[in-house]
């Protein structure tokens, strides 16, 4: 029997949910979790926040931007009021930030499964070329561009179109032409700022894996899902468990290498020629983790057990063809009720 | 009595079907059945269990009506099918020319007229037409077109800068009888829209408000049946119209949870039942929606994409 009051991040849950939502249903799904779980938004229209029969309590806290000094401040008063046994940040924006209190969140008593601050900067997507060379690890070719006219220069570098380029936090377009790429580059810069990488473009099917490390950063868990179904705005809003050991054994290295610990995703791309190309790795569970839990691996139960230094058998199989489809759920509440969250600083619902 | 009830999508920007079938099922007696017709085996509502007695993966009207036609007309025999309620904006125009067959083949719906709907769409331009010259008269101290007040930067989760200057979003949905007169109302204020227009949370306000305007619109274009209004309201107080749905709203479900069942109120129009007075939605009432994965397998998928049809356990 677990007791423990969990606090999750990253509820926003609209037509690009957050996986906060996900992670709290996977622990309302445990028999054995008996605690009790709150949710830490920054937002009041976080909507998975009020997903019903989830979350008990839900605080609002500062947004990121805000610095690590402010949150701190803020959770140390709701662990005051409302002691809190393990944290757990669902947010690329956040595990960074909380990473780096992990230490003070420990003294306090809170626990977490967090990544070295290092190790996460090292993972993202302008750092990511070079652990890949330095590491043996197959990965597009990537080069940071630092201003329009390099299109026209890297594209001869990487051989010719097509090219992909990528934005600093998300998107990216597959670029035919260098007229294509010098259009596409102004409009990631207006949506996502610097940087802005061009790649190296692989043909393939997209394998994601999600993946926990314990504080040795063996992995613990590690379930492969292929998407399925695309809504037409290009999201998935399906997919699939497979059957697919190379994945997971190159997860496994990564993770080594990085000396991760915690929740991952790693996003590969698989060529004709059977070869994975690492393409992005997540700093926290992916969206569709609920899929992980129901073929059998429940990662966010044995991220509260291993943040609580509980003894955790690994997992090593899932259920193969497991399917998921991303669909609604609505909730009603009296406004008093849902203003009570922005006036008061938290809502028990 | 046998409803089916379309758009049964529930991914990235949900189809009010979904919302339609909770609406009936929360009033339904132990004798009526929902069924539910989705275009792809994949559209989500399919997945969820205990809204519906039966669903049909159908050819779509879109690209071939006459396959529809006998589809539906095939189930109507072999299962029974009294009435029919298209949820999907779209295909209104279709299901309007289809009525004539779907009356013939014993399959009761409550659709607007065509020409009430190109008369509506008239009205739209004009209105936009409007908002524009408005907007141009004030270009000298306001920005012009403005984005909906709470769209969201997907990964920042920063609202968008000028949130602050941007109108307020209404939505009113009403059912009108076939004299054209309302018969049930639910007026919201859309508090998150999603970058593609969905709405994920919504607000119910005094009707009062709105109650001319929708009134204005049903007997100006002679309108029968279910009808959302869009209303953008300005910093100065102006309204416009910003858009409607021939169909009801993805937010349909705080209508009943507000106290006025709209879709409900349809079928009993349907059923050439009385209706006494106007339902109101009472304000107050917050909706919120949030994204959740279901989980099946890949032999449940394989069914409904073999036999094009699913039955689900009522116990």
């Amino acid at each position: 029997m677990l007791q423990a009051h969990v606090v999750i991040t990253g509820l926003m849950a609209t037509d690009n949910p957050y996986p906060g939502l996900g992670i709290a249903r996977c622990l309302r799904d445990a028999p054995e979790f008996r605690g009790r779980i709150s949710g830490f938004v920054f937002d009041p229209l976080s909507t998975g926040a009020f997903c019903e029969g989830v979350f008990e309590r839900v605080f609002l806290v500062p947004y990121p931007a805000a610095g690590a000094e402010v949150l701190l401040e803020r959770i140390h008063e709701i662990h005051r009021a409302d002691p809190i046994d393990v944290l757990i940040p669902s947010l690329d924006s956040e595990v960074i930030l909380y990473a780096q209190i992990a230490r003070e969140l420990a003294s306090l008593g809170i626990q977490t499964l967090l990544p070295p601050v290092g190790s996460i900067k090292m993972r993202s997507k302008n750092q990511l070329y070079e652990f890949c060379r330095g590491h043996r690890f197959r990965c597009p070719e990537t080069f940071m561009l630092n201003n329009v006219g390099e299109v026209s220069a890297r594209c001869r570098d990487l051989g010719g179109a097509p090219f992909v380029l990528k934005g600093a936090l998300s998107d990216a377009a597959v670029c035919h032409t260098v007229e294509e790429g010098e259009y596409q580059y102004w409009q990631l810069f207006h949506q996502w700022g610097y940087p802005i990488l061009m790649q190296q473009y692989i043909a393939g099917e997209e394998i994601d894996v999600i993946a926990l490390a314990d504080k040795k950063s063996q992995l613990t868990g590690a379930v492969v899902m292929k998407k399925f179904g695309l809504t037409p705005k290009g999201k998935a809003f399906s997919g699939i468990t497979v059957e697919d050991e190379k994945p997971v054994q190159l997860t496994r290295q990564i993770l080594k290498s990085l000396k991760w610990i915690g929740p991952a995703e790693c996003e590969f791309l698989r060529d004709e020629k059977g070869r994975h190309y690492l393409m992005e790795i997540n700093s926290r569970f992916p969206s569709w983790l609920y899929l992980a839990a129901a073929a059998g691996q429940n990662l966010p139960l044995l991220t509260v057990k291993l943040a609580c230094d509980m003894a955790v058998r690994p997992l090593t199989s899932y259920q193969v063809g497991k399917l998921f489809v991303r669909t609604v759920s609505d909730a009603l509440l009296d406004v008093r009720q849902f203003m009570e969250l922005t006036v008061s600083g938290e809502v028990r619902l | 009595m046998i409803i089916a009830v379309t758009g049964l999508n529930t991914a990235g920007e949900p189809e009010a079907g979904f919302g339609v079938l909770q609406c009936l099922s929360a009033v339904k007696a132990s004798h009526d059945q929902l069924i539910g017709l989705a275009y792809q085996p994949l559209d989500a509502g399919l997945f969820h269990a205990g809204l519906m007695h039966r669903a049909y993966v159908m050819p779509p009207p879109k690209t071939d009506r006459m396959a529809f036609l006998k589809r539906i007309t095939l189930i109507k025999k072999q299962k029974g099918l009294d009435a029919l309620i298209p949820a999907v904006d779209e295909e209104m125009e279709l299901f309007i020319d289809m009525e004539p067959q779907l009356r013939a083949a014993g399959i009761a719906t409550l659709l607007p007229f065509g020409k009430s709907l190109r008369e509506l769409q008239s009205e739209l331009y004009r209105q936009l037409g409007k908002q524009k010259d408005a907007d141009e008269k004030d270009e000298q101290n306001d920005p012009p077109v403005l984005p909906p007040a709470l769209i969201k930067n997907p990964v920042s989760e920063q609202t968008a800068p000028n949130a602050a200057i941007a109108p307020d979003y209404f939505s009113v949905a009403v059912v009108a009888d076939c004299r054209s007169r309302i018969v049930a109302i639910a007026s919201v204020r859309k508090l998150l829209i999603s970058r593609y227009g969905g709405t994920w949370m919504a607000l119910t306000v005094d009707n009062h408000e709105f109650l001319d305007i929708a009134e204005e619109m049903v007997r100006s274009t002679a309108w029968q049946g279910a009808l959302t209004i869009d209303i953008a309201r300005n910093r100065q107080g102006e309204q416009f119209l910003s858009g409607f749905h021939s169909t009801f709203p993805d937010w349909i479900g705080l209508a009943r949870g507000a106290g006025a069942n709209l879709p409900a109120v349809l079928i009993h129009l349907i059923q050439k039942k009385k209706i006494r007075g106007v339902a109101q939605t009472l304000p107050g009432k917050v909706w919120i929606r949030s994204s959740i994965d279901l989980v099946t397998d890949l032999n449940h998928f394989g069914d409904i994409s073999l036999n094009g049809e699913m039955t689900y356990d009522q116990t």
